[in-house]
C-alpha cells in the first residue's frame, strides 16, 4: 500500500489532485481510497488531501500520518523538521518551487522531484490550480501511474480548459527535476 | 460495474436503482452531496422519481409519510440537526407503519457546532420505532439501502441507514454498482395497499383508547422483533443475487478469541486491520461488528459472545450520563448469560476524532491488562 | 412468519369511521345564532328600503332580484333613485370609514337596468275584499294603493287632475325626473288591480258623503297651492306662483317668464322654478331670507342650481312689489339678519331696521312654500291648516304633503305604507299602534312591509331588528375606497332643454359602488363564517342563501361571530 499526502492551499486544486490521481489508479485496476481533511472550506486556507492505493481493498478509515509520498503545493505551509518527521524513511517528495535542489539539502534522505509549477501552468493557459501540473511531475517522478492514464482522467473529469491542463501535465512531466535519495 | 465514488454518491446510486418515486429532503452537511446528486439526475432526466425540496427536515419526513401512505416507495436523507428536527415525524412514520427509507450521515450534534462523525444523532432516535443499520463503507451503504426497502416493505416499518460523516460519506473508494435489472429482480415494483383512498375516506392517526394504543404498540414491537429474521433472510437473498452479504452482526476471528472487540460503523473497517496485527503479536483478540442496531440482535449477540472473558465495546457516541450506547445495549443483552463476561466500554472517535489501527490496538491491550470489571466508560485519548 | 395482521386498517392507525358520533357541541356554553340586523341607512330611509340586500344583489348582477327586493318596501325606485334627499347616505356606516356608499345612484341603477322587465310581485290573497277609497294619486296615494294591493285589498283612487302622479307629475321638472320613468312606475303600481278615477274632485264630482261610504278612506290630496306672501303688489300679472309655473311647464305649455326673473324661496320648489326659468332663457336670481346653510332644498339641487348660473341673494325678504311703466316690476326687499335659533332649531331671520334693497325685474315667482286646499275637508279632520295625521278609531286615514310632516317624496311613500298597514289592521280589528311598534326599522319611523306580512303569516309580530352601528362592523375585511363621482351633462348643454341632468352609473361603476357596501346586519354570503370555522361545521346552502351550523358539533368558540364583517352572527349563551 502506498500512502500519499497532498498539502496546499484552498484554490490550488489539492483536493482535485488527490481525486484525479485516485481515479488514475482506479483505472489501472488498483484499489485507491481518497479523501481530504477539510477545515474551513475557503480559498487560501490550508488543505490536505489523502490518497491510499493498494492491490486489494483498503480497510483503513483514518487519516494518513506517515505518508510514503508527500506532494507540497505550497512550501510556506511546511516546516523543514515537520517533513522529516512525517515522511516515511525512503519516501518521495514532490515540491512545487522555483528554487534549486541546494535549497533542500536537509531533505536529501528522500527522493525529491522539483517542479516550478506556476509558470508551466500559466504557460499552458491554466490559472490558479496546479493540480494537473503537479500530477504530470508526479508521474515522471514515481512511475506509480502512467502519464496516459492521467491524461485520460483529465479528459474525463475536467471539462473546462481540458487541453490546457493536458499541456501543463505533459510539460511538467517533461520538466520535473528528479534527485534520488542520498542515503 | 465498479466505480470510484464517495459513500454519499453510493447512497444516491442505490436510491436511483430502487426507482424511488418520491424523494423529499432538505440539504445539510455532510449529507448534501446525496441531495445534490439526486437533484442533478432529476434535472437531467436520469432519475425516475421526483425530488421534493421541502422547507425543513420535519416537512421532508411529513411528505415522505404522506407519499408512503399512498403506496409508493420514498426516500429522504439527513444528518445531525436535521434528524433532530425530524424527531416528531419519525414517531409518526413508524406509528403509521410507513416503509420509508432514510440515509442518515452520522454527524455530531450541537453544541458546540461541528460537522464531524459521531453516531449520537441517530442513536438518539433509537426509540422512534425505526430500524437502524450502521455501515462501514460506501459499498455497504449502497447495498444496505437496497436491502432496507426489501425489509421495510415486508414489516411495514421505516429504515434508517447510518453512515458516518467523512469516513464513509466523503471517502472515495471503488464501489460495485449493481445492474439495474438485477436490482429490479431483487426489488420488484412496490405494491403497497393504498391507505389514502378517495373512494373510502379515512382519518389517519385518530384518537384511540389506551387499549387500542397498547395494541398498536404491541404490533409494532412484534414487527420490529421479526426484523432480526427478515433482515437476515434479505441479506441471504442479496448474497445470492449480488454476491455480497453483511449479516445483522458479523463475527471476525471470534471462535478462538478470548477478548472480543465490538464496533459499529466505519471503525469496524479499521479494527479489521488492528486485530490482524494483534493476532500477529499473539493476542487472542476477535472482532464483532454490530450492523443492525434496531431491533437489537440480542439472541445473535448472546450466541456469539458466550464463553468470552472480556468484551471491549468501542463507541463513537456518548449518552451523557450513561456512556457508550452500543455498550449499554450490549450489557443489557448479556445480563442472562451463564457466565457473563466483563464488558468494558471505550469512548473513541467521538466528534470525529481519528481512530487508527494503533488506537484500537492500544485499547485492546489496555483491556487485556485490566483485572477488574469497570462500569464506567473510559474516554480514550491516544498518547 | 406472520408479522402484520389481517388487514391494513389494523396495522396503521387509520379510522374509516366518523367522529360525528361525538357530540362536541354539548361542550359549549354558547351558540352562534344568525341574527339579521338593520343598517343605519335602512333605519334612516322613511320608506324602509332593504338597502343592504338590494345592493348585495346589484353586486351579484342579479338586478331583477334587486328590483323585487326594493319593491317589497318602496314602489318608486326609479323616482326615489332620482329625486330622493337620501338620508340613508348621511347615516351610512361607511361615512365613518371613508365615504358613504352611493345608495341613491344604485337604486336608480336598479330601476334603469330593469326598465323593460316585469318584476314578479306576490300580493297576498284576500277572500274578503272591501271597498277602500284614496283621494289623490300622488306618491302617498299611489303608495297606499300599492301596499293595500300587496295586502290583497282593492282600492279606488280619486284624482282631481287628468293624470296620476301628483307632485311627481306636475311639480318636479323633467330634467330631474323624466316622465317615462314616472309612467313606468305608475303603470307597475296600477297593474296590481287598482282602480284610478281621474278628473274627480271631492266636493264636486264626488260628495263627501259618497266618499264616507267606503270601508276605509285615505286622504292624500297633497299641497299644491303656493303660499302667498301677503304683501302689496302680490297680485300683479308679473308675479307668478311657483307651483302654477311648474304645472304649466309640466303640461307642455310654452311659456316665457321673461328676461330677468326673481324667485322667492329656498326650498326644492324654488330650485325647480329657478332652474326651469333658466332653461326658458331667463337670467334668474333666487332671493331667500336666510343663508345658504339654512336652505331646505337638497344640497345637490342647490349646487346644480348654482352651476347653471342662478344668482343667489341671501338674507332678503320681499316687502313690496311695484309695477314700472316699462312693464317691469320693482321689488323692495327688507334686509335680514339671523338670530340664533333656540333648542337646535334653525336660526330665525330678523329684519335689519331701515335696511332695504330694491331690484327691478321682468318676473317674480313665489316659491316660498305650498299650502293644502282644505275647502272640501270636514272641519273635524283639519288641524292648523293641515289634514290631521292620525284619527283615533275612525275609518279615515291621511298622509302625504297634506298632513303636517316633512315634505318629501319618500316621506309621502312612507305615509302611504303606514296608512295601508293601518287600514289592513283596522279592517282586521287589530290595534295598529302595538303592531306598528313591532314592524319598525329602528326608531326613526320607517316600517317594514316584509316584517308586517311575515307577522300576518305567522300570526305574531316579532320585535324590530336591532341597528348594526359602525362599532359592530369588522372593518379589517374592507379596503378604503373612493366613492364614485356621479357624471352629469355639462351645464351649458343642460340649459338647452329639459333633458335629465344626472347620468346614471355605468355597470362597472354600479358593481364597484355595490362592492363598497358593508352590508351591515345583512348576510351577503361572503363565506367568512364557513372559511374561519375551525370545526368545519358551517355548511352553505347556496340555493336558499343560508348558512347552517351543525350545532351538535359546534363548541361555541365564537370565531364565526368575530369573523363576520357585518355582525350577522351573535353568540348566545345556552341557558
Amino acid at each position: 500500500m502506498i500512502e500519499i499526502k497532498f498539502k496546499g492551499r484552498g484554490g490550488q486544486g489539492v483536493v482535485v489532485a488527490s481525486e484525479l490521481l485516485g481515479r488514475a489508479f482506479f483505472i489501472e485496476g488498483k484499489f485507491p481510497q481518497c479523501f481530504s481533511l477539510f477545515g474551513s472550506e475557503r480559498r487560501g486556507a490550508p488543505v490536505i488531501g489523502f490518497l491510499r492505493v493498494d492491490e486489494k481493498p483498503i480497510l483503513l478509515k483514518c487519516q494518513i500520518y506517515q505518508p510514503d509520498q508527500l506532494i507540497l503545493f505550497d512550501l510556506s505551509l511546511v516546516e523543514e523538521k515537520e517533513v522529516i518527521e512525517e515522511l516515511k524513511p525512503g519516501g518521495t517528495l514532490l515540491i512545487n518551487t522555483d528554487q534549486g535542489i541546494e535549497a533542500f539539502k536537509n531533505w536529501r534522505q528522500f527522493k525529491i522531484g522539483l517542479i516550478d509549477g506556476r509558470p508551466i501552468a500559466r504557460g499552458a493557459g491554466v490559472e490558479g490550480a496546479l493540480n494537473t501540473t503537479l500530477l504530470g511531475a508526479y508521474a515522471a517522478l514515481t512511475h506509480e501511474v502512467r502519464k496516459e492514464t492521467l491524461i485520460e482522467v483529465v479528459r474525463r473529469m475536467i471539462p473546462i480548459k481540458t487541453e490546457s491542463n493536458i499541456k501543463a501535465l505533459q510539460t511538467a512531466y517533461d520538466r520535473v527535476r528528479i534527485y534520488e535519495s542520498l542515503s | 460495474m465498479r466505480e470510484f465514488m464517495t459513500g454519499n454518491h453510493a447512497v444516491a446510486h442505490a436510491v436511483k436503482l430502487c426507482r424511488t418515486p418520491l424523494i423529499a429532503a432538505y440539504p445539510i452537511t455532510p449529507q448534501t452531496p446525496i441531495y445534490e446528486k439526486l437533484s442533478e439526475w432529476e434535472s437531467s432526466g436520469l432519475l425516475q422519481g421526483i425530488m421534493m425540496r421541502t422547507e425543513s427536515e420535519h416537512s421532508a419526513m411529513a411528505s415522505c409519510i404522506a407519499a408512503s401512505l399512498t403506496g409508493v416507495r420514498t426516500f429522504t436523507a439527513t444528518s445531525s440537526q436535521g434528524l433532530a428536527l425530524m424527531h416528531e415525524m419519525l414517531h409518526f412514520a413508524a406509528g403509521c407503519r410507513a416503509p420509508i427509507v432514510m440515509a442518515n450521515v452520522n454527524r455530531l450534534l450541537a453544541a458546540p457546532w461541528g460537522f464531524w462523525a459521531d453516531q449520537l444523532d441517530s442513536l438518539s432516535q433509537r426509540d422512534t420505532g425505526w430500524i437502524q443499520f450502521y455501515c462501514e463503507n460506501g459499498q455497504e451503504a449502497l447495498d444496505s439501502v437496497i436491502q432496507a426497502y426489501k425489509i421495510a416493505e415486508q414489516v411495514f416499518l421505516p429504515v434508517m441507514i447510518c453512515l458516518e460523516a467523512f469516513f464513509v460519506s466523503h471517502f472515495m473508494e471503488p464501489v460495485e454498482i449493481p445492474a439495474q435489472e438485477e436490482v429490479d429482480r431483487f426489488l420488484p415494483p412496490l405494491n403497497l395497499p393504498h391507505r389514502f383512498d378517495i373512494e373510502k375516506p379515512g382519518f389517519l392517526v385518530p384518537v384511540v383508547s389506551s387499549d387500542l394504543y397498547r395494541k398498536y404498540r404491541q404490533m409494532m414491537q412484534r414487527a420490529m422483533d421479526s426484523v432480526k429474521t427478515v433482515a437476515a433472510q434479505v441479506d441471504d437473498e442479496f448474497k445470492t443475487t449480488f454476491g455480497r452479504s453483511y449479516g445483522i452482526i458479523e463475527p471476525i476471528l471470534v471462535e478462538d478469541a478470548e477478548v472480543l472487540l465490538v464496533t459499529a460503523g466505519s471503525m469496524t473497517s479499521t479494527a479489521r486491520m488492528a486485530i490482524q496485527t494483534l493476532r500477529e503479536k499473539g493476542y487472542p483478540v476477535g472482532l464483532l461488528k454490530i450492523r443492525l442496531f434496531r431491533p437489537f440482535p440480542v439472541e445473535a449477540l448472546q450466541q456469539t459472545i458466550t464463553g468470552k472473558k472480556k468484551i471491549v465495546v468501542i463507541d463513537r457516541n456518548c449518552s451523557i450520563g450513561s456512556g457508550g450506547i452500543f455498550c449499554q445495549e450490549l450489557r443489557a443483552a448479556l445480563i442472562h448469560s451463564p457466565d457473563p463476561p466483563f464488558v468494558y466500554n471505550y469512548l473513541a472517535g467521538i466528534g470525529g476524532t481519528d481512530v487508527t489501527p494503533d488506537t484500537i490496538g492500544k485499547i485492546a491491550l489496555d483491556a487485556i491488562r485490566r483485572v477488574d470489571p469497570a462500569d464506567e466508560s473510559i474516554w480514550w485519548v491516544d498518547v | 412468519m406472520k408479522v402484520y395482521p389481517e388487514s391494513c386498517e389494523l396495522l396503521i392507525p387509520i379510522s374509516y369511521g366518523s367522529t360525528e358520533i361525538i357530540e362536541t357541541g354539548k361542550w359549549g356554553f354558547q351558540k352562534p345564532e344568525m341574527v339579521l340586523g338593520a343598517a343605519p341607512c335602512e333605519e334612516s330611509c322613511p320608506a324602509g328600503n332593504p338597502i343592504a340586500k338590494f345592493i348585495h344583489f346589484v353586486g351579484e348582477a342579479k338586478y331583477d332580484l334587486a328590483l323585487e327586493t326594493i319593491l317589497k318596501e318602496n314602489p318608486f325606485p326609479g323616482v326615489c333613485g332620482r329625486v330622493c334627499f337620501h338620508p340613508c347616505e348621511r347615516d351610512c356606516n361607511r361615512n365613518q370609514y371613508d365615504e358613504a356608499v352611493s345608495i341613491n345612484a344604485l337604486e336608480r341603477y336598479v330601476f334603469d337596468v330593469t326598465m323593460n322587465q316585469k318584476p314578479l310581485l306576490r300580493p297576498m290573497l284576500n277572500n274578503h275584499p272591501v271597498r277602500i277609497a284614496i283621494v289623490g294619486a300622488g306618491p302617498a296615494g299611489l303608495s297606499c294603493a300599492y301596499f293595500l294591493a300587496m295586502l290583497g285589498h282593492r282600492a279606488t283612487i280619486f284624482e282631481a287632475r287628468n293624470e296620476p302622479g301628483g307632485v311627481l307629475r306636475w311639480g318636479i321638472p323633467e330634467y330631474r325626473l323624466p316622465k317615462t320613468v314616472l309612467k313606468r312606475e305608475i303603470r307597475r303600481i296600477l297593474e296590481l288591480g287598482i282602480e284610478l278615477k281621474t278628473g274627480v274632485t271631492v266636493g264636486k264630482g264626488l260628495s263627501m258623503e259618497a266618499l264616507s261610504r267606503y270601508e276605509a278612506i285615505f286622504l292624500s290630496p297633497g299641497a299644491s297651492q303656493s303660499l302667498t306672501l301677503g304683501i302689496e303688489g302680490e297680485n300683479l300679472t308679473q308675479v307668478w306662483r311657483g307651483t302654477d309655473f311648474l304645472n304649466r311647464i309640466n303640461a307642455q305649455e310654452r311659456i316665457r317668464p321673461g328676461k330677468e326673473v326673481i324667485v322667492i324661496g329656498g326650498g326644492n320648489t324654488a330650485m325647480d322654478v329657478a332652474r326651469s326659468a333658466r332653461r326658458l332663457g331667463s337670467a334668474v336670481t333666487v332671493a331667500y331670507r336666510r343663508t345658504k346653510k339654512e336652505m331646505p332644498a337638497i344640497s345637490e339641487e342647490i349646487e346644480e342650481t348654482e352651476q347653471e348660473g342662478v344668482h343667489f341673494e341671501f338674507l332678503v325678504q320681499p316687502v313690496e312689489i311695484r309695477s314700472l311703466p316699462n312693464g317691469r316690476i320693482r321689488v323692495k326687499f327688507q334686509q335680514m339678519r339671523l338670530k340664533k335659533g333656540s333648542q337646535g332649531k334653525r336660526p330665525h331671520p330678523i329684519p335689519i331696521k331701515g335696511s332695504f334693497l330694491n331690484m327691478e325685474t321682468d318676473r317674480l315667482i313665489i316659491a316660498a312654500g305650498e299650502g293644502v286646499d282644505l275647502s272640501w275637508v270636514p272641519t273635524d279632520l283639519i288641524e292648523k291648516g293641515f289634514i290631521k295625521e292620525t284619527f283615533s278609531g275612525g275609518k279615515f286615514f291621511s298622509g302625504g304633503d297634506a298632513v303636517n310632516q316633512h315634505r318629501s317624496v319618500v316621506t309621502a311613500i312612507s305615509s302611504g305604507k303606514r296608512a295601508a298597514i293601518s287600514i289592513d289592521l283596522f279592517l282586521r280589528g287589530i290595534d295598529p299602534e302595538e303592531v306598528l311598534s313591532k314592524i319598525g326599522i329602528g326608531s326613526k319611523g320607517a316600517l317594514s312591509m316584509e316584517a308586517y306580512m311575515r307577522g300576518l303569516e305567522r300570526g305574531i309580530w316579532e320585535g324590530p331588528k336591532s341597528i348594526v352601528g359602525f362599532d359592530k362592523i369588522n372593518t379589517l375585511f374592507f379596503k378604503p375606497s373612493e366613492r364614485i363621482k356621479l357624471k352629469k351633462i355639462p351645464s351649458d348643454q343642460a340649459l338647452k332643454g329639459f333633458s335629465e341632468v344626472r347620468r346614471g352609473l355605468s355597470s362597472g361603476e354600479a358593481k364597484e359602488s355595490a362592492s363598497r357596501c358593508f352590508s351591515c346586519g345583512t348576510c351577503n354570503e361572503c363565506y367568512n363564517c364557513y372559511y374561519f370555522c375551525p370545526e368545519g361545521i358551517v355548511s352553505l346552502d347556496e340555493m336558499n342563501h343560508t348558512r347552517k351550523v351543525d350545532l351538535d358539533h359546534c363548541k361555541g368558540c365564537g370565531i364565526c361571530s368575530k369573523a363576520c364583517p357585518r355582525h350577522v352572527i351573535e353568540m348566545r349563551l345556552i341557558s
